[in-house]
Parts: structure tokens; sequence; C-alpha cells
């Protein structure tokens, strides 16, 4: 279509010209180089003309790209080239865009650590990583955020404030996560949060099946030598064998009280064939009747909760 | 009182009133419109502004060969341009009225 030849123009012109080209690198190359050539032959007549030098007449060359590219419209954060580019010719469009700009940089400075810590955290894989790992990840990320915040070219009083202060608020979160959920590593292989009823070997007991004598499956309100509600089996975690991540709900009654001791506790387990239900385990030496109770007497009614896989 | 502050609004009606007179090239506009008192106004953001319009696809260009220095490249207003010049114009009438009503100015 319309191109025109580029015009010879004077030396005092090209610092114009590069101002606006280092605005404009968000452009496709042909749109840029027609703006260009536009701005070429405006200058070259300028230049041409007698009277003030294009300086005077033009003021700095970044101010007049500013206000071209502010005044044309064009849009500079099309394609972004890592942030320090970005926020760097963002600040240079206007000087009230710099001012803007230049108070928004510590904010995001600030918010740069969260984002990568729970980038981070998000992307863990409970199976590969385990609580603990996931809690040590995001701690590493945090170390390594700061080592970004500080290799990166932050300067100013303001920028580094506020990185420090996202490390820092970035590694409270991290630590209140980990003390949070806080694991003991046992030998067995399982990790029992701390407080929670264990077996002798230190793996959590995440739920208790009863059985009457006949071996058919029973509710059961449990309590220890001193009358107390034994309530603190582990809650949720990660099956001891199989890695399965499980889901306990304490039961409730017909008005919503919560039975802590009242067992079994309805128990789903998430693992590798999605999320399933557990069914009452299959006891070894059953006493009289049957040994796979998969046919569930009234007792139990609907609300059929889990256990580890039985070994008594 | 900052001209220059109040130009950037009406710049896109001022340069299409001026190209209704007549098409014109980048600079001419930019000297038609200080000839007009409009002085203040950049050369950038006039140049700026013809962009954004012809973008917009309210105006339509073409280039004429010059005998001595560079092509020019002219623009002139289409359809597009033009009703949207009638719109600005009418806007533009009632907010000088409303602050003409404020301000107590004589019409």
């Amino acid at each position: 279509m319309t191109t025109t030849e580029r015009p010879t123009l004077p030396a005092s012109a090209q610092p114009y010209l590069a101002a606006v080209r280092s605005l404009l690198w968000a452009l496709p190359a042909d749109e840029r180089d027609e703006l260009l050539d536009d701005l070429s032959s405006h200058l070259a007549e300028l230049a041409a003309e007698d009277g003030p030098s294009l300086r005077d007449r033009l003021g700095a060359p970044s101010a007049y790209a500013a206000e071209f590219v502010s005044s044309a419209g064009v849009d500079v954060s099309a394609t972004t080239s890592g942030d320090a580019r970005t926020w760097r010719e963002l600040a240079r469009l206007s000087p009230s865009m710099r001012e803007r700009v230049a108070a928004l940089r510590p904010a995001w400075l600030g918010l740069r650590p969260f984002l990568i810590v729970f980038g981070a955290a998000a992307s863990l894989n409970d199976r590969w990583f385990g609580d603990v790992g996931a809690v040590e990840v995001v701690v590493l990320a945090a170390v390594a955020t700061a080592f970004v915040g500080v290799s990166q070219r932050v300067t100013g009083t303001w920028d580094k404030l506020a990185t420090l202060a996202g490390i820092l608020a970035a590694f409270v979160v991290a630590g209140t996560l980990s003390t949070g959920r806080e694991y003991i590593y046992v030998d067995s292989g399982g990790y029992a949060p701390p407080g929670v009823l264990t077996r002798g070997d230190g793996s959590p007991v995440s739920n208790i099946w009863v059985y009457d004598a006949d071996g058919n499956p029973i509710d059961a309100y449990l309590y220890d030598q001193h009358g107390r509600p034994l309530d603190d089996v582990a809650g949720d975690g990660y099956d001891d064998r199989t890695g399965e991540r499980l889901t306990t709900h304490v039961r409730v009654d017909d008005d919503g009280t919560p039975m802590p001791n009242l067992y079994p506790r309805p128990q789903s387990r998430e693992g590798r064939y999605g999320v399933t239900r557990d069914e009452p385990p299959v006891i070894r030496r059953a006493p009289a009747t049957t040994s796979t109770t998969t046919t569930t007497t009234t007792t139990t009614s609907t609300t059929v909760p889990a256990g580890p896989p039985s070994t008594p | 009182m900052e001209t220059s502050q109040l130009l950037k609004g009406v710049l896109d009606l001022a340069v299409l009133a001026v190209l209704e007179e007549d098409d014109g090239y980048g600079y001419d506009i930019v000297r038609r419109l200080r000839d007009a008192g409009l002085d203040e106004v950049g050369d950038a953001s006039v140049y700026g502004t013809l962009r954004r319009l012809f973008q917009a696809g309210a105006l339509s260009s073409y280039v004429v060969p010059s005998e001595e220095g560079p092509h020019r490249k002219y623009y002139g207003l289409n359809e597009r341009g033009r009703s949207q010049l009638a719109e600005m114009t009418k806007a533009w009438r009632a907010f000088a009225d409303t602050l003409d009503r404020l301000t107590g100015a004589a019409a």
C-alpha cells in the first residue's frame, strides 16, 4: 500500500526517531516502519524549515516520543519481554504515568514472592512429596525468591523495602503453613500428626471398626480407662500403607450434634481409582458367622466408614 | 490556564474539523491547527492522533509525490470520519454550553 521513500534526515532528527522506535518495540515490524516513515518525513520537513532548531521546536526526544505514543493510543504492553522492560517502557509513556507506575512497582515487588511461593506450592504433587515435602519446597521457594529479589535490578529504597517485606511475608506464611501441618516421620512409613491415636509402631489410627461376637460390624462409643471419649483418631491424612489421601468425618446425631467418639467414622480415600468410600475391613478371624462382612447388618446403617486394612 | 490539558480531550475533534475543510498531510495539519489559534498543539500529538484516527477507520490516506523533499502522506475524512465529526461536534456544543452556564460566561 502506501509506502513513502525514506527521506534523508538531518542528524538532529535521529534522536527523535530513535526515541519513538524504542517505545514501539511491541508493534509488528511493518506497522512500526510505516509509522517511523511518517515521522521521518515530518521531521525532515521541519528540519528543512528556517526557524528554531528541532530541539526548541519539539522538546526532548523522550517527551516527543511519549507524546506521540500516548496520543496514538499504541498499546506498548502488547508483548512483554521481561517485567523490567515492561516497567521501563511503561514508565516512559508520560510523566503522570511514570508516577503511577512508580507507585505500583513496590507493590508488585512485594506481591511477587507470594506468587512464586504459592505457585510452587500449588504445583506440588502430593503423591511425590507428601505434606512434609510440600512445606519444605515452599520454604525453598521463598529462599529462591529472596535470590530473585536480590539479583534483579532492584534499586531504590522503596523497591528494596518492598521486596524484603514480600520475602519476609512469604516466609511467615510458609512457616505458618508448616507449623499448621507438622507431621512426625515414623519408621512404619506413615506420618502421624502429633496428638492422634497411634499404634505401637507409631502409625496413625484413622478409624476404628467394632465387631460384635458374631462378627457383625457395629457402631460403638469408645472411652478410655478414665471415661474420656476416645475421639482423637487421625482425621485427614494419608494412609500409611497406600499413600492415599484419607478424609474422615466425625459422625453427628439427628440434631447435628457431633459425636466424636462414635465409631466407625465415615471415611473416604482418594487414590489411584478416584475417591472411594471405605468398606468395612475384612477381618481374618471372624468369630462365628461371616468373614467378609460386606452384607453389613442394619446396625451400620448407611454411614459406612473406613479403617486400616485389618490384621488383628 | 493549561490549554494543552484541555486540548488533549478535543484534539480528535480539532483534527477532524481541520480535515473536513480539506485533506492534508501531517505537518500541514499541525500548521493549520496553529493558524486557527491552537498554538500549543504538539507536533507529536497531532501525528499520534492522525495515526489513531486512521487505525480506527475514520480517515483515508494517500501518498502524493513531491518535487522537493519527501513524499507526503495525505489524510482525508471518509464516511465514518464524517459521522464521528458530527457526533463529536454535537457533544462538544453541549459540553461547552454547560460550562458556559457553569462559569456564567456570556454566550
